[in-house]
C-alpha cells in the first residue's frame, strides 16, 4: 500500500534535486531584486500617481511592487515547472512498476499535489526572504511591521494550491497534455490578472486567480483614497514610459485586510483543487496499452551472407538531411495541430489585414509552438546530440538543417502577410529568422521548451492584447528590424560559444 | 590500426572512476571489454570515443593523439552507446539515411550500404515501419546498423546485446567478430557468452583498474586447477554458496561450479575452466 508521505518525499526529493530547481529558486531571489520599485532606468517596475506621491519612498511598496510583479509571471513560470510531475515517472519507466501494482490514484495523485505545493512553498518562501534583504538594503534603519509586510505575500498562497493542481490536471487530460495546456493556463492566468486591475472585488475571479492580484490592486485603491480621497487614476508596471515625479506626498500601503469573505473563498479554491485531484484520480492510468502489432516476427538466420561492405565516399547529402529535418519537425505534431496550422495558414489568405495582422498572425505563431518549441531540445533527448559528437561535423549539420527546415517552414507559414508590402516581408523574414535562433539556442540550453515556450506565450498575449509594437507590421519601423537581427546574431554567438565549451 | 592508450585516467568528483589504464590495441581480432557494473567500461568507451576528455594521459590511433586532436578519430569512428540513440517518428530505412547523410555518405552509396545492414541484421522487412514501434532489440539493431556506415575503422559498441533474445545476441556477435579481422572492434559487456569464442583479446576491468588484458587462452590458463564443480541432489535449498561460477540443472542433479584454490568438498572434481571461470576468477581474486 503507497503511502501518502512517501509519495510527497520522493517527488519533492526528485524535483529539488534537479538543476532546474536551483535556477527557479535563483531566479525567484532574482525576482526579488527585479521587483523592487524601481523608478529610474529604461523599465520603471512600479510607478503609481507620479504626479501626485513620491515613490517608492518607504518600505510598504516593496513587497507591494515584488508581489505585483511576481504575481504576472510567477505562476505560469511554476507552472512550466511543475508540469511533468507525472511524466518524470514515466521518464524514468517507474510508470512500469506502478502499472503492474495495484495502488490508490487518488493517494499518489495526492502525493504529487502536495509535493508541488511543497517545492512552490519554499520558493514562496525564498521570495520573501530575497524581498526582506532589499528592504533592509534600500531602506537601511527603516521597517515596517512584519504583518503588513507579510500580507501582500499571503495573496499568493491559494496560487500555489491552484497551480499545483492544474500542472497535474491537465498532464493527467489528454488533449490538455501538450502546448495547448501550457497556452491555455498561461493565458489563463494572465488574463485573470488583466482583469483583476479594474474588477477587483469580483467574487467569482478572486476564486480562479492564481496570481491573487485582486486583494492587491483592491488595496492600492483603497490607501490611495485614504490617502488623498480619490480613486488611482495612474499606475505603470514594468513600463518604458517616460514621466516626471512631481509628487510631493508620501503614500504608505495600508496591510491587506482579510475578511470571512476572503476566507470563504480560500475554502471554496481548495474544494476546488481537491475536487480536480480527485478526478484527476480517476481519469489518471499508468496502462498504455498500444493495439499495434510490432512487425517483429522476422526469422533470424545463422547462416549470413559474407557481403563486403563498400569503401563510401564522403560526399554531403544536403538534400537527405533537409528532407529528414523537416519531417523530424513536422512528424512529432498532433494531427490536431497539423490541422489547426494547415486552417490558420488558408484562412490568413482570405482574411481582411486588421483581422490578419491581430489574431490570425499570433495566433498562427502559436500553433507553430509544439514545432519551434522541438528546436534544439528533441535532439538531446533519446541520446542524439552528444552521440553526434562521435561524427565529424555531424552536430553542425544537424543543428544547420533543423534551422533551415524551421526557418522554410516559418516563412511558408507567414507567406499571406507578407505579400502587404516589403517591408513587412523584410519584418517577418527578420522575425522568423530571429525565433527560430532563439528555440535553437534556449532548446540547446535548457535541454527543453518549456522556456521558450514561456517567453513565446508571453509575446503572443501581449501582441493580442492589442500591443503591436514588437511586430509592427502595418507601421514602417524598420529599427525593428534591427533589433531582431541584432539578437539573432547575439544568439548565434552564444550557440558558437556553447559548442567551444562542449569542445 | 593501432590503439594506444597511455595512462589515462579520470574522476568524478572525488570518485576515480579509471585509474591509470594502459592498453595497446590493434585489428586483427574482436577485443572484449569485461568487468562488472560500474566497473568503468562505459567510461573508458566515451574517452575513447572522445565524447569525454581524461584527466591524465593520451590516446594515440596510429600514432596521434586523439585526446588533442578528436576528428582524427572521429573520422575512422562508429560508436554504438549502451543506450542506443534514436528518432522515433522515423522509420528505420530514414533514420538510418539520415546517419549516412550526417557522415557525408552519398546518397547512392548510402541506398547499397543500408539495404546491405538492413539484410544483415534481419531488418529489411521491417525497414518502413518508424523507430517508436521496435522492440528494443531491433533499435539495438538498428543502432549497430548505424554504427556500421560507412565502414569505421574503429567500432566500439557498449553492451550492444542488452535486451537481444539468443538468437540475435548471436547475429550481432557474429557480425563483429566478422569485422573485427581488419577493424579495431572493441565490445564491451559483462555477459562473457556474448565475446566467448570470438575475442582475440580480453580486458577485465574492475573499479575502474584493468586487472588483466591478454588473450582468453591465457586467461585460462592461469585458473586452471582451480575450477572445481559438484553435483547436489534436485530440490536441496542450496545456501552460502561462495565463488560461485555457474549453476547448471542437469539430469542427474544441479551441477555447481565453484572456483577455489583448493578442494571445497569431498565430492568437488577438478574440472577445464571456461572464460567465465577464469573472469570470475579474476575479478574475485583482483588480481
Amino acid at each position: 500500500m503507497i503511502s501518502l508521505t512517501r509519495i510527497v518525499k520522493a517527488t519533492f526529493l526528485e524535483r529539488s534535486r534537479r538543476l532546474s530547481y536551483w535556477a527557479l529558486i535563483i531566479l525567484a531571489l532574482i525576482a526579488a531584486v527585479i521587483g523592487y520599485p524601481r523608478i529610474k532606468g529604461p523599465i520603471k517596475v512600479f510607478v503609481l500617481e507620479p504626479n501626485l506621491f513620491i515613490q517608492a519612498s518607504n518600505p510598504s511598496w516593496v513587497p507591494v511592487s515584488v508581489v505585483l510583479v511576481l504575481g504576472l509571471f510567477l505562476p505560469i513560470i511554476s507552472y512550466l515547472f511543475l508540469k511533468n510531475t507525472i511524466g518524470i515517472d514515466d521518464q524514468n519507466h517507474t510508470n512500469v512498476l506502478m502499472a503492474s501494482v495495484s495502488f490508490s490514484k487518488i493517494k499518489y495523485i495526492g502525493g504529487k499535489f502536495l509535493a508541488n505545493c511543497l517545492l512552490l512553498f519554499i520558493l514562496w518562501i525564498v521570495i520573501i526572504l530575497g524581498t526582506i534583504i532589499m528592504v533592509i538594503l534600500q531602506f537601511p534603519g527603516k521597517f515596517i511591521d512584519f504583518y503588513q509586510f507579510l500580507t501582500p505575500f499571503l495573496t499568493l498562497l491559494p496560487g500555489i494550491f491552484i497551480i499545483s493542481m492544474l500542472a497535474i490536471f491537465t498532464e493527467i487530460v489528454p488533449f490538455l497534455r501538450g502546448i495547448l495546456g501550457i497556452i491555455l493556463v498561461s493565458f489563463f492566468s494572465l488574463i485573470c490578472y488583466g482583469v483583476s486591475i479594474e474588477n477587483y472585488n469580483s467574487f467569482f475571479l478572486k476564486i480562479i486567480n492564481p496570481s491573487g492580484s485582486s486583494y492587491l490592486f483592491k488595496m492600492i485603491q483603497d490607501t490611495c483614497v485614504k490617502t488623498v480621497g480619490q480613486p488611482l487614476k495612474q499606475t505603470m508596471l514594468l513600463s518604458s514610459g517616460n514621466f516626471k515625479e512631481t509628487g510631493k506626498q508620501t503614500l504608505f500601503f495600508l496591510p491587506i485586510k482579510f475578511t470571512q469573505q476572503d476566507l470563504l473563498i480560500f475554502i471554496i479554491q481548495l474544494i476546488i483543487c481537491i475536487v480536480m485531484l480527485i478526478l484527476a484520480g480517476f481519469i489518471f492510468s499508468p496502462h498504455k496499452y498500444s493495439n499495434k502489432i510490432r512487425k517483429n516476427s522476422i526469422p533470424i538466420n545463422l547462416v549470413h551472407d559474407h557481403h563486403k561492405l563498400k569503401t563510401i565516399n564522403s560526399k554531403s547529402a544536403s538534400s537527405s538531411l533537409l528532407k529528414t529535418s523537416f519531417a523530424l519537425l513536422w512528424r512529432p505534431l498532433s494531427i490536431y495541430n497539423k490541422l489547426a496550422l494547415i486552417i490558420l495558414w488558408l484562412t490568413a489568405w482570405l482574411s481582411s489585414l486588421a483581422i490578419k495582422q491581430l489574431i490570425i498572425l499570433p495566433l498562427i505563431l502559436l500553433t507553430e509552438l509544439p514545432l519551434l518549441s522541438n528546436l534544439g531540445s528533441q535532439i538531446t533527448q533519446f541520446s542524439f546530440y552528444q552521440w553526434l559528437m562521435t561524427i565529424p561535423k555531424a552536430q553542425n549539420k544537424q543543428q544547420f538543417f533543423e534551422y533551415v527546415a524551421s526557418l522554410t517552414f516559418t516563412l511558408i507559414l507567414f507567406l499571406p502577410f507578407m505579400l502587404k508590402s516589403s517591408y513587412t516581408a523584410l519584418l517577418l523574414v527578420c522575425f522568423s529568422i530571429m525565433i527560430c535562433m532563439l528555440a535553437q539556442v534556449l532548446g540547446l540550453i535548457t535541454k527543453g521548451n518549456r522556456m521558450f515556450i514561456f517567453l513565446m506565450v508571453i509575446f503572443c498575449f501581449i501582441y493580442l492584447n492589442g500591443i503591436t509594437n514588437l511586430l509592427p507590421i502595418n507601421k514602417l519601423n524598420p529599427s525593428v528590424c534591427l533589433v531582431y537581427l541584432g539578437v539573432t546574431l547575439v544568439l548565434f554567438l552564444i550557440k558558437c560559444s556553447l559548442k567551444q565549451l562542449i569542445k | 590500426m593501432e590503439l594506444d592508450i597511455k595512462n589515462v585516467s579520470l574522476k568524478f568528483g572525488q570518485r576515480l572512476i579509471l585509474d591509470n589504464i594502459n592498453l595497446n590495441l590493434h585489428s586483427g581480432g574482436l577485443i572484449g571489454l569485461i568487468g562488472p557494473n560500474g566497473a568503468g567500461k562505459s567510461t573508458l568507451l566515451r574517452i575513447i570515443s572522445t565524447i569525454l576528455q581524461p584527466e591524465k594521459g593520451s590516446i594515440f590511433l596510429d600514432g596521434v593523439d586523439i585526446v588533442k586532436y578528436p576528428k582524427k578519430m572521429r573520422i575512422s569512428l562508429g560508436y554504438l552507446p549502451q543506450q542506443v540513440p534514436y528518432y522515433p517518428h522515423l522509420t528505420a530505412i530514414e533514420y538510418l539515411q539520415y546517419i549516412a547523410a550526417l557522415k557525408g555518405i552519398s546518397k547512392k552509396q548510402a541506398r547499397s550500404n543500408i539495404e546491405n545492414l538492413l539484410t544483415k541484421f534481419h531488418l529489411i522487412n521491417a525497414k518502413n515501419t518508424k523507430l517508436a514501434d521496435f522492440s528494443g532489440g531491433m533499435r539495438q539493431r538498428v543502432g549497430i546498423a548505424a554504427t556500421l556506415l560507412g565502414d569505421p575503422k574503429v567500432i566500439i559498441v557498449d553492451e550492444p546485446t542488452v535486451g537481444l533474445d539468443p538468437l540475435e545476441r548471436v547475429t550481432i556477435r557474429n557480425v563483429l567478430a566478422e569485422m573485427a579481422v581488419n577493424h579495431i572492434v572493441i565490445l564491451s559487456t559483462h555477459i562473457i557468452s556474448d565475446i566467448e569464442a570470438v575475442a582475440s583479446k580480453i580486458i577485465v576491468l574492475k573499479e575502474g583498474q584493468i586487472l588483466y588484458t591478454g588473450s582468453p587462452e591465457r586467461l585460462l590458463q592461469r585458473v586452471t586447477n582451480s575450477v572445481w564443480e559438484y553435483t547436489a541432489p534436485v530440490n536441496q535449498v542450496l545456501n552460502q554458496l561462495e565463488n560461485v561460477s555457474s549453476i547448471t540443472q542437469e539430469i542427474d542433479g544441479v551441477h555447481i561450479r565453484v572456483i577455489s584454490q583448493s578442494k571445497p568438498n569431498a565430492e568437488a572434481v577438478n574440472v577445464t575452466p571456461r572464460l567465465e571461470d577464469a573472469s570470475l576468477a579474476i575479478l574475485e581474486s583482483g588480481d
